[in-house]
């Protein structure tokens, strides 16, 4: 069944002489190649954001409220169906940052950077690479009780 | 094309919000990835020392001026790449049709996600 796309879908350059016809697609069309269902499932992973900073929010306010409220959020998050989320969870961010650092981020990066010439695209994998690990040990460190 | 006056709204708005979005995209998988193995399984699975996310030490991290910053920066940004993204998902998928409203959702979504992550923060301060 076709239903209609974004307006801007397939939109020439310059508009024609003549009106045309409502861009339309496949309601089925990302079901058609393991690269759209990445594709639609790298969209979708908008859900998990929301669900994680609710998460952590709700994290947050338990802190605010007292002690017993952050024990309580602690207890909580031991639930086995709240760890297969959170395990589920990892494997999805992982996937998603390895997609835009590595995949897509080369492929949007324009000629200047400001009035500088852009770095060789080879450069910003290993460099992304490298501020993931840093930041990801980091964030380990401090919640793993390591330091301060 | 007619549209109603969500859409015209959205389409007015929408050249600000790809800015935030590109960050929020970029940050998210920084640093969510390790707070979900920290938080959502270490803990939980008891692989962290006993006092690592104790109400005392999480209470100094959490109004520690580097991460109120980190948070308010990071959570809001975090919550409009969410919004931002599901919208195009919906698109995508879905339709076109019912893009202003949707759109007005999830974005006002956002915005509460936002003031409560702001307030969540200032509630830690008078704990």
């Amino acid at each position: 069944m076709a239903i209609p796309a974004h307006e801007d879908a397939m939109r020439p350059r310059e508009n024609g002489r003549t009106r045309t016809a409502a861009p339309m697609m496949a309601g089925n069309w990302w079901t058609a190649s393991p690269r759209y269902r990445a594709y639609v499932a790298y969209a979708f992973a908008g859900v998990l954001f929301w669900l994680q900073a609710l998460i952590l929010v709700r994290g947050l306010w338990a802190l605010g409220t007292g002690e017993v409220a952050w024990n309580a959020y602690l207890e909580d998050l031991q639930n086995p169906i709240y760890v297969a989320f959170h395990v589920l969870s990892l494997a999805v961010l992982v996937w998603y940052g390895a997609r835009t650092y590595f995949k897509l981020f080369v492929k949007t990066q324009p000629p200047k950077i400001g009035p500088l010439p852009r770095p060789p695209l080879g450069v910003f994998p290993p460099a992304l690479a490298a501020a993931w690990i840093v930041v990801s040990l980091a964030l380990i460190v401090v919640l793993g009780g390591i330091w301060p | 094309m007619e549209h109603g006056p969500a859409k015209r709204f959205v389409n007015a708005i929408e050249p600000l919000i790809w800015g935030p979005f590109v960050t929020g995209n970029f940050l998210t998988p920084l640093v969510f990835p390790a707070i979900v193995l920290m938080l959502g399984i270490a803990q939980p699975l008891g692989w962290l020392p006993a006092d690592a996310l104790s109400y005392e030490r999480a209470h100094a991290l959490a109004t520690h001026p580097i991460t109120v910053l980190g948070i308010l920066v990071v959570m809001p940004l975090a919550m409009l790449a969410g919004s931002h993204h599901l919208r195009f998902g919906i698109i995508d998928v879905g339709s076109a049709e019912h893009d202003g409203p949707v759109a007005l959702l999830l974005y006002g979504l956002w915005q509460l996600g936002a003031v409560a992550t702001a307030v969540a923060i200032l509630r830690i301060f008078f704990a």
